[in-house]
């Protein structure tokens, strides 16, 4: 069995059931020479079935695939919850403290991370950052967010 | 003479000071994120492509253009001082790149890049400037059917072009055109996949996705395989070729440059077939093959001036036809509809001061290049020994500024953080992204174009291959389709693309 096939097979069948069900519901298929917005994402999701069942198909009858890497769920944990802080922060406290925070929270990510250094190289990207897009690029961001009333 | 006048409306377009600066500051940013291991000309663009959105539609394609190149020319300074390709179009540098700078030439190596793909930059732009007229006024007397059946084309190419197995990258194409279908119909003003989210109206950002799957899943997967540590980095050496290098270069910069220009035109051509190719070509003509795999000169400028003549010739039919041949091109037309410029034969005639400024600040990316880079490869190997755990928290905030100034809200970047965890998780299970970036953003266009066509000829789908041209590029797509699913050359393209030193 072939772990790797037989994941993304049954990943875009998934999608497929998903999505076909979605249009089949709420979308008028309309007829060939005058397509109702259904009518396109149908045919994907029939192609999209087609190809992820022969996937998972072919992984059944093929042999043991090679050993899976262990997956970094600290790495992905850490990195989502940074920019998420970003989100979060960005209208409440800014970009400044937006940034400052996020990229702190995402340093960790990184097994070997400090604190101290990390909140230095926090400040340090935040100062940048606000820098570089808001007084170089003119971005529309507030420095400070509605919390100190900016 | 008509190019000559096309031309210098160029020249006076990019030698204004403002495209001249910004196309400057592409050319340092693409450098300077295309050096970092792992970030490849399409998470650089991703990256930067935010920065541009307050300028001039012009300024902006300029600024983009010197950052695809900018990036490109990054990797293979990776490539060739810590043999980790940025990118996957300079692996095939790593290859001889790599050993001259275990033998003390990294210089010489980072310099044959230079010149070969600054030779290779000036050819491809003057076959841009030959091709572009009448290739357009070809494009214009193009129907429906003959777009749907280019894009189809075009869409197939780029499973030819995935490294891994055909039906995954088949699968990510039509995953790709699903979601590019997000938002409102434009027929019937009917809901799509929105999932009753207002954010989600006018389609799934392109920019979050991008940035999602290129920027935020690679740093997922450098802090699994080297968790911050810096690279090992070979020295530098001298830079400036002796004259028996330069002699060596020549030959072989100017066959890559041909190959890279022809494959690049070519849709789903990308730089990274050019380079392998050229590569390849080279290996069997030159008087020097023994030498190959342990340091040949030709071994870096051939596939060098291959993938960066690929990466500019590709933007012939991104310019003519609006139809992105590959992902990074899918990536500017991507970046033009966010300026409110329509990619498509129309551009040249609506808008001449954008195409030929863009055409001829190409040339000017290229020289700037060579000019920025040679001396100033020292600040590129420092910036290789800064720590990737300080360096990521700060593309990450890049991201999130970026993401979030497309359209100043939050919504998009929520996103990259689900575009992130599934980017990973895919790539994890050898689906490439590439060809999902294809699919979608030729999805809403290959929609458009099929019910346009069924409009025209009243439901007959015999329109696609009744009409000759079409019925053309189908059979072609249908041969590529062919040949790459048979598998001798499924084995071949295997080998082509695991090929190590």
């Amino acid at each position: 069995m072939h772990v790797k096939d037989l994941l993304s097979g049954g990943f875009f069948c998934g999608v497929a059931i998903l999505y076909g069900s979605i249009a089949l519901r709420d979308l008028p298929v309309g007829q060939v020479f005058n397509m109702g917005p259904g009518f396109f994402p149908l045919v994907l999701c029939g192609l999209l079935m087609l190809i992820g069942g022969a996937l998972v198909l072919r992984s059944l009858f093929a042999q043991q695939s090679e050993a899976f890497e262990p997956v970094p769920w600290r790495a992905i944990a850490l990195v989502s919850l940074g920019i998420m802080v970003f989100a979060l922060l960005l209208d409440p406290l800014g970009l400044l403290l937006a940034v400052f925070f996020a990229t702190l929270v995402a340093s960790f990510a990184a097994r070997k991370a400090r604190l101290l250094p990390s909140i230095l190289a926090a400040a340090a990207i935040a100062v940048f950052c606000v820098g570089v897009f808001v007084l170089g690029a003119q971005m529309q961001a507030p420095v400070f967010g509605s919390v100190f009333g900016g | 003479m008509d190019l000559i006048a096309n031309l210098s409306l160029g020249f006076t377009e990019a030698f204004l000071p403002i495209n001249l600066f910004f196309c400057f500051v592409g050319v340092l940013l693409g450098t300077v994120i295309g050096i970092l291991p792992g970030i490849g000309p399409l998470a650089t663009i991703s990256m930067l492509l935010p920065l541009t959105f307050g300028m001039e539609p012009t300024t902006s394609l300029i600024m983009l253009a010197g950052i695809y190149y900018g990036s490109q020319y990054g990797g293979s300074t990776t490539a060739i001082l810590v043999n980790l390709p940025g990118e996957a179009a300079s692996t095939v540098t790593t290859i001889d790149g790599y050993q001259m700078a275990l033998k003390g030439r990294a210089g010489t190596a980072l310099a044959a890049a230079g010149i070969g793909s600054f030779v290779a930059g000036c050819a491809a732009t003057v076959l841009i400037a030959l091709v572009a007229k009448p290739l357009t006024a070809m494009a214009l007397s193009f129907g429906p059917p003959e777009y749907f059946s280019l894009m189809v084309i075009g869409l197939v190419s780029s499973i030819a072009l995935a490294s891994g197995s055909l039906l995954k990258a088949l699968g990510m194409i039509v995953f790709g055109l699903l979601l590019g279908l997000t938002g409102i119909d434009i027929y019937t003003n009917k809901q799509r996949f929105t999932f009753g989210s207002i954010e989600l109206l006018d389609g799934l950002s392109f920019v979050a996705i991008a940035v999602g799957v290129f920027g935020i899943a690679e740093i997922i997967r450098n802090l699994q395989s080297t968790d911050g540590v810096p690279p090992r980095l070979a020295q530098v050496g001298r830079i400036w070729p002796r004259l028996d290098d330069l002699r060596r270069m020549i030959a072989p910069t100017l066959r890559g440059t041909a190959i890279g220009s022809a494959i690049g035109v070519l849709p789903g051509g990308g730089a990274m077939l050019a380079a392998f190719i050229a590569y390849n070509v080279e290996k069997r003509v030159s008087p020097n093959s023994a030498e190959f795999g342990h340091g040949a000169v030709e071994g870096v400028a051939a596939p060098e001036a291959a993938n960066n003549a690929a990466a500019q010739t590709s933007f012939i039919p991104t310019l003519t036809l609006g139809i992105p041949g590959s992902a990074t091109m899918a990536m500017m037309i991507g970046a033009m509809t966010i300026q409110g410029v329509t990619p498509g034969p129309n551009v040249i005639t609506s808008n001449p001061a954008l195409f030929w400024g863009l055409i001829v600040s190409m040339w000017l990316g290229n020289a700037m290049l060579i000019i920025l880079n040679l001396p100033l490869i020292g600040v590129w190997v420092s910036l290789l020994k800064v720590p990737y755990r300080v360096l990521f928290p700060a593309i990450i905030a890049f991201c999130c500024i970026g993401v979030y100034s497309v359209s100043n809200s939050v919504f998009g970047v929520y996103l990259v953080i689900g575009a992130g965890i599934l980017g990973y998780f895919l790539s994890r299970l050898d689906c490439e992204w590439a060809p999902f970036v294809l699919g979608f953003v030729l999805g809403p266009m290959l929609e458009h174009q099929l019910r346009r066509s069924m409009l025209i000829s009243g439901g007959d789908p015999s329109v696609f291959v009744t009409r000759p041209i079409s019925a053309v590029l189908l059979l072609m797509a249908l041969g590529l389709l062919i040949l790459v699913s048979l598998p001798t050359t499924n084995k071949k393209r295997a080998e082509v693309f695991t090929e190590e030193v």
